[in-house]
């Protein structure tokens, strides 16, 4: 009886031993309930390259202090789950909003149930990456951009016959067939992200400055009454004579003290990449058109060297790296209120909360929009994008679809949109064009006292084509290279000047070695 | 080595047969209570092991079947390896490579990993301190603290503009302008991070004190007898009789440099702000593997570090016949 009991203790002491190693060092399940906290969603564009970066969404970073509870697939229902962690769409404020929108979709559906997943997005990769290599895939994925798509290529399924079957004409063509690529048609236009000048009036004003103009086309007036092209060249004049030093000497002036600067004229701010920085002057790719030599488009090299001089030149006008990642609201160099223009996508209004009138989020915006500047009489722009897409794994393509088309129908005034009286959950601008006008209203309640919205709708004529954020050959690791080079850029070398024409050529060995180890 | 020999040996097939049964039921024994580390042993780290040497040898995307025999594409990992310039670029004008980042920082954290609480240790040790035990318990408490918040907090004392430890140099005198960017700054970046590590010496202090305590008090009787000096004494006594514990501190040290990892993580988010000087080759190994999802390539990298760790580690070993002294030890 004894030895019996010994026996019997020894197996439970095993089996616990062996159930705790097992229990700690396992994936978490898709299907568990997965801690929606701390990320920024990177939305399409990653955000900036500093310690505290914030991302390029909606809303502010508002990291969720409890887990997100997954629901539970309810019997005899055909179960849709739907991934959001690749872009935007895990802060705090916006998850509830997205379960609004499952909830009301779920009510409609007697068979189909619309299950929703937040991952965070700094683990959304490695937990979607699991979950496809277990054969546990979600159906759904999204809001998601170039970038985020790209880490899966060849894993989405081509909607192109279910496209078919639906009304389209609520869309503009040319945005439907932004998403045609190689592998079909692979999603429909959800929320597209123009860009635009954001500029603070209080430095244009103190400075004595025009803004910049409202119009594309239209020319900048200098202070002395002359009538220039609103071209890159104008621009870091105007930047450099707004780029002020404490004894309040602009950058061009005599005594000027670069080591003493109160005001800068220009931030790419979260645009951190050399792709990024490039489509601002002109659309390019690092991939030539044999898909598999790396080339360095001469319109992107002149933006670089733009920003080099902006930066390490004798007459600098953009802060480097330590002064973006330094201030006090977390490496937003142009919401720091020292900052007169920033060059960017529309989602960046999520995080303009300090240009007010005094400086905290309640007072009154001191920032409009502009046009974005020409290179050689072309304006290069970008426009960011999201939207869903259906894994080629999913086991009910039609389902899904169904309920990703709700999503980008019926589900765009909550998530995109917005009212009055509830900020829209993506902060985008709305693909679809009967959604356009609601989302304008929406924006001025916002932001009272910004005029020139128009200007940033003008901003979807001017795509970056191809994308900024475009497939290369082993994606992830080429453009994750590409950010690590306008890190450079931003931070020097010895947070000093360096030869930028070598740097751009280890940069292209780079790059050409990203390649060929595909 | 010595006490190695003297290990139990583990019973033969054949020798099991002629046990006594109670020896061999205490063997069977042991055995059914070992069976967990044995079974965890075997599936979570033997077999991912080799799994993870296999894959080095095919060209396995994170989300493919690792069972795929067309995957096998011999040594081309290892020939990306060695000439990929995310790892070995040592050009002036770009991003370092991820080995030299790995290098240049270990050549300034490594000496101060081990002098620092040695002279600490030396410190808290000296006969004439008072109140040991509180400075003994305050180098020791920040080792508590968990790394990842004292890594926030160090994040903001070394804020350029805002941090303390700017603040106290404007304070004394040093321009606005000319401070430090620290953990901002290219030129700072490494000294930022080996101020930050220090904060973690308090475990090697704690290991040094007591090889300290445990030198016979007659060896420094008799240095002084003989009329050594202090530096004298430290060179002759002390040190050699602490050998062994700088010795496993160094290796510690040392492994751990090239594992370094958590730190670029928490504060940039393996990005390798500022301009890749933080791209660690750990850090790049974990993006390669998770973030790239190239587990073929990643695994290479896995397996390249752990060899060259490993040919450190005994070039250490071999040099330590020269100067680790072992009480007792024959030579």
């Amino acid at each position: 009886m004894k030895k019996q009991l010994y026996v019997l203790v020894a197996v439970l002491i095993a089996a616990t031993m062996i159930m705790t190693a097992c229990g700690s060092a396992a994936t978490p399940a898709p299907t568990e309930a997965m801690p929606a906290a701390t990320s920024a969603p990177a939305a399409t564009s990653a955000p900036a390259a500093t310690n505290t970066a914030a991302g390029p969404t909606a809303v502010p970073p508002t990291p969720t202090t409890t887990p997100f509870p997954v629901a539970a697939c309810a019997a005899g229902k055909i179960c849709v789950r739907w991934f959001v962690g690749l872009g935007t769409g895990t802060n705090a404020v916006q998850i509830p909003e997205q379960q609004a929108v499952v909830d009301a979709y779920n009510a409609s559906q007697d068979k189909v149930q619309l299950i929703l997943e937040i991952v965070p997005n700094a683990n959304a990769v490695d937990v979607l990456s699991t979950e496809i290599a277990a054969g546990n895939a979600p159906d759904i994925v999204g809001p998601v951009g170039w970038a985020g798509s790209n880490a899966f290529d060849g894993q989405w399924l081509d909607l192109k016959d279910y496209i078919a079957k639906i009304d389209t004409s609520g869309f503009n063509p040319a945005l439907v067939n932004m998403f045609i690529t190689n592998e079909g048609q692979l999603g429909l236009p959800f929320a597209v992200y123009p860009s635009a000048i954001i500029y603070n009036k209080t430095i244009f004003d103190s400075a004595g400055y025009s803004y910049p103009p409202a119009n594309y086309g239209d020319k900048y007036k200098m202070p002395d009454g002359t009538m220039v092209d609103w071209n890159w060249d104008t621009l870091a004049k105007v930047a450099q004579a707004l780029t002020t030093d404490k004894s309040g000497n602009n950058s061009t002036a005599t005594g000027f003290d670069k080591s003493n600067i109160v005001n800068y004229g220009f931030t790419w701010g979260f645009e951190n990449s050399t792709n990024y920085v490039g489509s601002f002057w002109a659309g390019g790719s690092l991939v030539g058109a044999d898909g598999k030599t790396a080339q360095l488009p001469d319109a992107w090299k002149a933006a670089w060297q733009w920003t080099y001089n902006g930066i390490w030149g004798p007459n600098p006008y953009i802060p480097n790296g330590n002064y973006e990642a330094s201030l006090n609201n977390g490496g937003n160099a142009f919401d720091g209120g020292h900052v007169a223009m920033i060059d960017t996508p529309i989602w960046y209004t999520c995080c303009l909360t300090h240009v007010t009138s005094d400086g905290t989020t309640t007072g009154t915006p001191t920032w409009d929009i502009g046009a974005m500047p020409d290179y050689n009489g072309k304006i290069g722009g970008r426009i960011d994008a999201d939207t869903f897409r259906i894994l080629k794994s999913t086991q009910h393509p039609q389902e899904a679809f169904d309920a990703m088309y709700y999503l980008e129908t019926a589900g765009v005034t909550q998530l995109v949109v917005g009212t009055s009286s509830q900020p829209s959950a993506y902060g985008a601008f709305p693909a679809a064009t009967s959604q356009q006008a609601a989302w304008l209203a929406a924006e001025k309640v916002h932001f009272p006292g910004v005029q020139n919205w128009n200007t940033f709708i003008a901003g979807l004529s001017y795509p970056d084509v191809p994308s900024a954020e475009a497939a290369m050959p082993n994606f992830n690791k080429s453009f994750a290279d590409t950010k690590t080079f306008y890190s450079l850029i931003l931070n020097g070398q010895n947070n000093g000047p360096f030869d930028i024409s070598a740097a751009e050529q280890s940069f292209l060995t780079t790059i050409q070695s990203d390649f060929n180890s595909k | 080595m010595e006490h190695l020999t003297h290990l139990p040996e583990l019973p033969s097939i054949k020798s099991f047969r002629h046990m006594p049964p109670l020896a061999r039921r205490e063997f069977r024994n042991a055995l059914v209570f070992l069976s967990p580390w044995i079974l965890g042993f075997l599936a979570f780290t033997l077999l991912p092991l080799l799994a993870t040497l296999i894959f080095t040898f095919m060209n396995l995307k994170l989300t493919d079947n690792p069972f795929d025999l067309s995957k096998f594409n011999g040594i081309n990992n290892y020939l990306t390896l060695f000439k990929d310039p995310t790892v070995w670029n040592a050009k002036s004008n770009s991003s370092p490579g991820a080995f030299w980042v790995t290098i240049r920082y270990g050549l300034i954290a490594l000496p101060i990993s081990i002098l620092l609480p040695m002279g600490i240790a030396l410190l808290v040790n000296h006969p004439k301190l008072k109140g040991k035990s509180f400075f003994r318990s305050m180098f020791y408490m920040p080792y508590v603290v968990p790394f990842i918040a004292s890594i926030f907090l160090w994040a903001g004392v070394l804020n350029p503009q805002f941090g303390w430890v700017n603040g106290m140099l404007e304070a004394v005198g040093v321009p606005s302008g000319s401070v430090p960017g620290w953990l901002n700054d290219t030129g700072w970046i490494y000294p930022g991070l080996v101020i930050l590590g220090i904060w973690g010496i308090g475990n090697a202090m704690l290991t040094m004190l007591a090889g300290m305590q445990a030198v016979p008090t007659e060896l420094y009787d008799a240095a002084k007898v003989d009329g050594a000096g202090s530096i004298t004494t430290f060179l002759t006594v002390t040190f050699p009789m602490i050998s062994p514990v700088v010795f496993y501190n160094l290796v510690l040290v040392i492994v751990g440099l090239f594992q370094y990892f958590l730190i670029p993580l928490a504060l940039n988010g393996g990005t390798g702000f500022p301009g890749g000087s933080t791209l660690f080759y750990n850090l790049y190994l974990y993006k390669t593997f998770f973030v790239y999802q190239e587990m073929s390539y990643g695994s290479t990298l896995a397996w390249v570090l752990f060899v060259i760790v490993l040919i450190v580690t005994v070039i250490l070993f071999g040099t330590a016949r020269f100067w680790v002294y072992y009480a007792g030890e024959q030579r």
